[in-house]
C-alpha cells in the first residue's frame, strides 16, 4: 500500500472541487442574479432549467430528479422551508414574502433534501468482491451471532442478525468486509442523524447544533442550509447603511490573487458602508476570558467554575449545553466575537444594519438568541458572498487595493485556526498576571472530539486538570467551516501571515477598559 | 527544452468553479514535478462568459474552457517529453 495518510470524513472532499459544490454554488448565484437583475418571483421556476439544462441526466438517473433537487435548493437559497416531500404544487407559491429586507429566516437551518438523499446504509458491515470464499473463512468462525455464512460465491452477512461488532471485518485476511456508515452521520459529532422509516437521512433537531458539517460531507449534496442572500441584497438597496463584519478566516477565501484589502474593497463596491474585523470582537472576548482565567489561576475569585471554557464557537457551546450540562457551566458567559464586533458597529452608527460574513452556519442559528438578534441582522458565508459578487459583477481579484484594515491584534486574527483561541487567552492571561506561568489547558476540534474531551474532563481523565478548555466544532477550526471556499492548507497559511501583519500583539495593547 | 506555461485562472468566476483546486491538483501531481511546467495563477482571462465557461486554464496561450481535472491532467500529459 502506498503510504498515504488516512483522511477523516471532513478531509476527504475538502480541497477538491466536486459537482456537488458546483450545483450548490450555481443555485446561489442564479438566485442572487435573479434578485440583482430584478426578475419577478415567477423567475424562480426557470432556475432548475438554467442549471440542469441538458436533456439527459448528468449525476442521477433522470433530469427530473436533478431539477427537483435544484428546486429545493433554490427554496433554501431564499430562506424558505423545503416543500414537504411528495407534496404537490409549484415552487414559487410562497416565494414573494421572502423578497424583503426584513429578517425572514426560520429554523431549521440545516435540512435534508429528500429528493437528493440516496438512503445510504447506516452503520453496517458488507462483504465486497474482495472476498475469495477462502478455506479458512475466519469471518463466519469469529461471528458471535451466526450472522455470517459462506454462500456459493462469497461470504454473506445476514443484516438482521448482525450486531455490528466488526469482528468479521477485523479477521478477514483480504480486507473484504467493509464498514459502511453514511457520510452525513459520520460527520455529525452530536449523533443527530438517523434514518426515517424509508431510510432517508433524518435530523433530530433536539440534538442538531447547526454546525453544517453534514452538508459538506454528503457526497450527493442531499443536505442544504437556508440562506439570507435575498434579504441581504434587498437590505443593501435600502435606506439604512449596511455594515459587514468579517470573520478572521476571510483571508485568502477568494483565491491566491486576492489580498485581504481587495476583499474589503469589493465588499464596499457591492454596497456595504463599512467593514469591521470580527477579530476585534475576538480581542474583546480574549480580554474577558483572560481576566476570568487570571482570577481562576490566582484563586482570587468565588467563581465556582473549575475551568474556563471558550465561548466563541456557538455550535460547540450548544453541543456542550445539550450533552454535558454539568460541564457547560464552565463555559464563559461572554458573547461571541460576532456580537462584540456588532456592538462596535452600532456604536459607530446606531442606524447600521449588520451582516456577519464568515465560514459558519451555526451563526445563522445563533442569531435567534434575542440579544444577538438585536445586534446582527443577517449571516452570510464566504460561499454565499461569492454568489453576490457574481451577481453584482464585482471581481475582488480586479480591485485596486485600498488601505489595510486594522481593527484587531495578532492573537485575535489567529482565532480562525484551531488552538488559536487558547493561545490568545493564554498569552493575554500571562500578560495580566505579569508572569510566565504554566497554565494547563486542553483543546479539541470537531464536535465528536469536543464531546470526547468533555467526557474525559468529567471523568477526570485529563491531567493535569485543565484550567482553560477550547472547543471548536469545525475541523482545524473556523478555516474548516462549511461556508469556506479555500482549501484548508492555503487558508491556514494566509491566516497566519495576516495575523503577523497586525499592529499589536495582544488585545490589551489596543483596547481600553 | 521549451517550458510549458500553464496559467490557471483564479478570477472570481473560475475560483468559484474550482480554479484554486485545479492549481493544487496539478501542482501536487507527481507527473508534473520538475521544471518543465510553470503553473501560474492569473486574473480573469476574459473568456469565461461570467462563469458559464469556467474554469479556464490557458496552456502555452491556448485557452481551455470548462476544463475538468481529468481533462487537464490528460492534456498536460501530452506535453511531457
Ligand atoms: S474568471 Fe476565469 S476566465 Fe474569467
Amino acid at each position: 500500500m502506498p503510504d498515504l495518510p488516512k483522511l477523516s470524513i471532513f478531509e476527504k472532499m475538502r480541497g477538491i472541487f466536486t459537482p456537488v459544490k458546483n450545483v450548490r454554488r450555481q443555485v446561489l448565484t442564479e438566485v442572487a442574479r435573479m434578485i440583482v437583475e430584478g426578475h419577478p418571483p415567477s423567475y424562480i421556476e426557470t432556475i432548475p432549467y438554467n442549471i440542469i439544462s441538458k436533456d439527459t441526466p448528468t449525476y442521477r438517473e433522470s433530469v427530473f430528479r436533478e431539477r427537483a433537487i435544484v428546486r429545493e435548493r433554490a427554496r433554501l437559497a431564499f430562506g424558505l422551508d423545503l416543500k414537504e416531500f411528495g407534496a404537490h404544487g409549484p415552487i414559487i407559491d410562497d416565494v414573494t414574502p421572502a423578497m424583503t429586507d426584513k429578517k425572514f429566516l426560520s429554523r431549521p437551518i440545516v435540512n435534508v433534501i429528500k429528493a437528493g438523499c440516496e438512503r445510504c446504509e447506516t452503520d453496517s458491515f458488507w462483504v465486497t468482491n474482495n472476498c475469495r470464499k477462502c478455506m479458512a473463512h475466519p469471518c463466519s468462525i469469529v461471528c458471535p451471532v451466526e450472522a455470517v455464512t459462506i454462500g456459493e460465491k462469497a461470504a454473506i452477512i445476514d443484516q438482521e442478525k448482525c450486531i455490528r461488532c466488526g469482528r468479521c471485518a477485523q479477521a478477514c485476511p483480504y480486507n473484504a468486509i467493509v464498514h459502511r456508515e453514511r457520510p452525513c452521520a459520520q460527520a455529525c459529532g452530536v449523533n443527530a442523524i438517523s434514518s426515517d422509516e424509508n431510510g432517508f437521512a433524518e435530523i433530530d433537531y433536539e440534538k442538531c447544533v447547526s454546525c453544517g458539517l453534514c452538508i459538506v460531507s454528503c457526497p450527493f449534496g442531499a443536505i442544504g442550509e437556508k440562506s439570507e442572500i435575498v434579504q441581504i441584497i434587498y437590505t443593501l438597496r435600502g435606506e439604512k447603511p449596511v455594515y459587514v463584519e468579517i470573520a478572521p478566516s476571510f483571508v485568502g477565501q477568494f483565491g491566491p490573487l486576492v489580498k485581504p484589502s481587495m476583499i474589503i474593497a469589493a465588499l464596499k463596491q457591492i454596497g456595504f458602508a463599512g467593514v469591521v474585523e470580527v477579530a476585534y470582537g475576538a480581542d474583546v472576548d480574549t480580554l474577558i476570558l483572560s481576566r476570568e482565567l487570571a482570577d481562576l489561576v490566582s484563586k482570587k475569585t468565588k467563581d465556582k467554575r473549575r475551568y474556563i471554557g471558550t465561548s466563541c464557537c456557538p455550535a460547540w457551546v450548544l453541543a456542550a449545553i445539550t450533552n454535558f450540562p454539568k460541564q457547560a457551566i464552565n463555559i464563559s458567559e461572554s458573547f461571541t466575537p460576532m456580537v462584540e464586533a456588532a456592538r462596535k458597529i452600532k456604536k459607530m452608527d446606531p442606524e447600521a444594519r449588520v451582516v456577519f460574513l464568515g465560514p459558519c452556519i451555526a451563526k445563522k442559528n445563533e442569531c435567534f438568541t434575542p440579544e444577538v438578534a438585536e445586534l446582527v441582522d443577517f449571516v452570510m458565508t464566504f460561499e454565499e458572498l461569492g454568489a453576490l459578487f457574481q451577481a453584482f459583477s464585482i471581481d475582488p481579484s480586479e480591485m485596486n487595493v485600498e488601505e489595510e484594515i486594522s481593527d484587531a491584534s495578532e492573537v485575535g486574527r489567529a482565532y480562525a485556526v484551531a488552538g488559536g483561541v487558547a493561545d490568545a487567552i493564554l498569552a493575554q492571561t500571562k500578560e495580566i498576571l505579569g508572569k510566565e506561568i504554566d497554565i494547563p489547558f486542553t483543546s479539541a476540534d470537531t464536535l465528536a472530539d469536543c464531546m470526547m474531551m468533555l467526557k474525559n474532563i468529567q471523568n477526570s481523565k485529563i491531567s493535569p486538570r485543565p484550567l482553560l478548555v477550547e472547543g471548536m466544532a469545525c475541523p482545524y477550526g473556523c478555516i474548516g467551516g462549511p461556508g469556506t471556499l479555500s482549501p484548508l492548507h492555503r487558508a491556514k497559511r494566509k491566516v497566519e501571515t495576516f495575523s503577523k501583519r497586525a499592529k499589536v500583539k495582544l488585545p490589551s495593547q489596543h483596547l481600553k477598559e | 527544452m521549451r517550458k510549458v506555461s500553464v496559467e490557471v485562472c483564479c478570477g472570481l468566476h473560475c475560483s468559484l468553479k474550482g480554479g484554486q483546486e485545479l492549481l493544487d491538483l496539478i501542482e501536487s501531481n507527481p507527473l508534473f514535478q520538475g521544471d518543465q511546467f510553470d503553473f501560474i495563477p492569473v486574473n480573469c482571462l476574459q473568456c469565461c462568459d461570467d462563469g458559464a465557461l469556467s474554469p479556464v486554464v490557458s496552456i502555452n496561450g491556448e485557452n481551455y474552457m470548462k476544463i475538468t481535472p481529468e481533462r487537464l491532467v490528460s492534456t498536460l500529459r501530452t506535453f511531457i517529453n
